[in-house]
C-alpha cells in the first residue's frame, strides 16, 4: 500500500528530524542537564568550576585516570572509592585546570558488568525475536496475528 | 537501563496481568508489550554507528539519543503501529505504548551520579528529573526481581484462568 509506506518515510523523516534536534541541544544545569565529555572536548575552559556528568575506562589509579569514552583522558581526584584498572567509572564532578576532575559523587562498574548486560541483553532480544515470529507473520506488507483467518469473509 | 531482558520481564509481567481483564490479551499480544519495551534501546544504534559519524554523514548535528525520549519513542511506536494490519492498530499501538513507556519509566530510576536522570520527557521538556538511583543497568538485581515477579504474575494468571 503506498500510502502505507509513504507514512512510514514520514515518520522515519520526522525521527530523523528530531536527532538533529536533539543534536543541537547545549547544557542547561538549571534543569539538571549537566555537561559531558563531549562537551569538555569542545571547550574545556568553559567549564572550570562548574559540575559536569563524566563516565570513562579507568587506565591508571594513581592518580585515578579515566578514558572520556571516545574523548579525552581526565585526573579524577577527591575519590571517596577506589577503582580498578579497566572499571568503568562514572563521576559527577568540578572541573579544574589541567584537565582534572574534582570529585563530588562516583560510582564504578566492573568489567564483568558490562559483559553481562551485552549477553543478557541480547538474549532478550533473540527471545522477543523468537515469539514474534511464533505469533505474527508478515503477509502483503502487514504484520499479522499467526492463525488469523484469511479467507474471504464474504464467500 | 536495567539490561534489556528486565525490559522485557517488566513488559511481559504487564501484559500478563493485564490479560486478566483483557480475554483478548494472549500471548500474541503480550510479545507486542515486550516488543515495546525494546522501542526506546534502538538508540543503542549509537554502538554500530556513532552519533558523531552521523554527524559527519549528514553535515548536520546529530544525537541517537533522542530515540531514548518520550517524542523519539512516540514515532517509532507509530511506525510499528503502521506496519500492522489495520484492525489490529488500536491495541498494537496500546500495548507497544506500554511496553515503551515502562521502559521509559525504569531507565529514569537508574542510578546516575548527578542524581538526575535523562530527558525523559523530550521534547515537551529538556527536564533531567531527580532520580532515586534504585539499581545500575550493569547488575544483576534488577532482572532477578523482575524474573521473580514475571514468573510470579504468569503462575497467578494460569491460575485464574483454569
Amino acid at each position: 500500500m503506498p500510502t502505507r509506506a509513504l507514512t512510514v518515510a514520514l515518520l522515519l523523516a520526522g525521527l530523523l528530524v528530531l536527532g538533529v534536534w536533539f543534536g543541537t541541544l547545549q547544557p542547561a544545569p538549571a534543569l539538571g542537564d549537566y555537561p559531558d565529555a563531549d562537551d569538555l572536548a569542545a571547550d574545556y575552559d568553559a567549564y572550570l568550576g562548574e559540575p559536569v556528568a563524566v563516565g570513562g575506562r579507568v587506565v591508571a589509579t594513581d592518580p585515578v585516570t579515566i578514558d572520556a569514552f571516545g574523548d579525552d583522558t581526565y585526573v579524577v581526584t577527591d575519590l571517596a572509592i577506589q577503582p580498578d584498572r579497566d572499571d568503568n567509572l562514572y563521576v559527577f564532578a568540578v572541573v579544574r585546570p589541567d584537565a582534572t576532575l574534582e570529585a563530588t559523587t562516583a560510582y564504578t562498574v566492573p568489567p564483568w558488568g558490562r559483559t553481562y548486560t551485552y549477553v543478557v541483553s541480547a538474549l532478550a532480544g533473540l527471545w522477543v525475536l523468537a515469539r514474534i515470529v511464533r505469533h505474527w507473520q508478515l503477509e502483503r506488507w502487514s504484520l499479522t496475528p499467526r492463525g488469523t483467518p484469511t479467507e474471504d469473509p464474504d464467500a | 537501563m536495567p539490561d534489556l531482558l528486565a525490559h522485557a520481564l517488566i513488559a511481559y509481567a504487564l501484559a500478563t496481568l493485564l490479560a486478566l481483564k483483557y480475554d483478548w490479551l494472549s500471548p500474541t499480544y503480550v510479545t507486542v508489550a515486550m516488543a515495546g519495551a525494546f522501542v526506546p534501546d534502538l538508540a543503542k544504534a549509537h554502538l554500530l554507528v556513532s552519533s558523531t559519524t552521523v554527524e559527519s554523514l549528514l553535515g548536520l548535528p546529530f544525537d541517537w539519543f533522542a530515540l531514548h525520549t518520550a517524542g523519539g519513542t512516540l514515532l517509532s511506536i507509530l511506525v510499528g503501529v503502521t506496519v500492522v494490519e489495520r484492525n489490529e492498530r488500536r491495541r498494537v499501538a496500546a500495548l507497544l505504548a506500554l511496553g515503551a513507556a515502562s521502559h521509559l519509566v525504569a531507565d529514569a530510576l537508574l542510578l546516575n551520579a548527578s542524581g538526575r536522570s535523562y530527558a525523559v520527557l523530550w521534547p515537551l521538556t529538556q527536564y533531567h528529573p531527580p532520580t532515586p538511583g534504585l539499581y545500575l543497568s550493569t547488575e544483576p538485581g534488577p532482572t532477578i526481581a523482575t524474573a521473580a515477579t514475571a514468573l510470579l504474575a504468569w503462575y497467578v494468571v494460569r491460575r485464574r484462568k483454569r
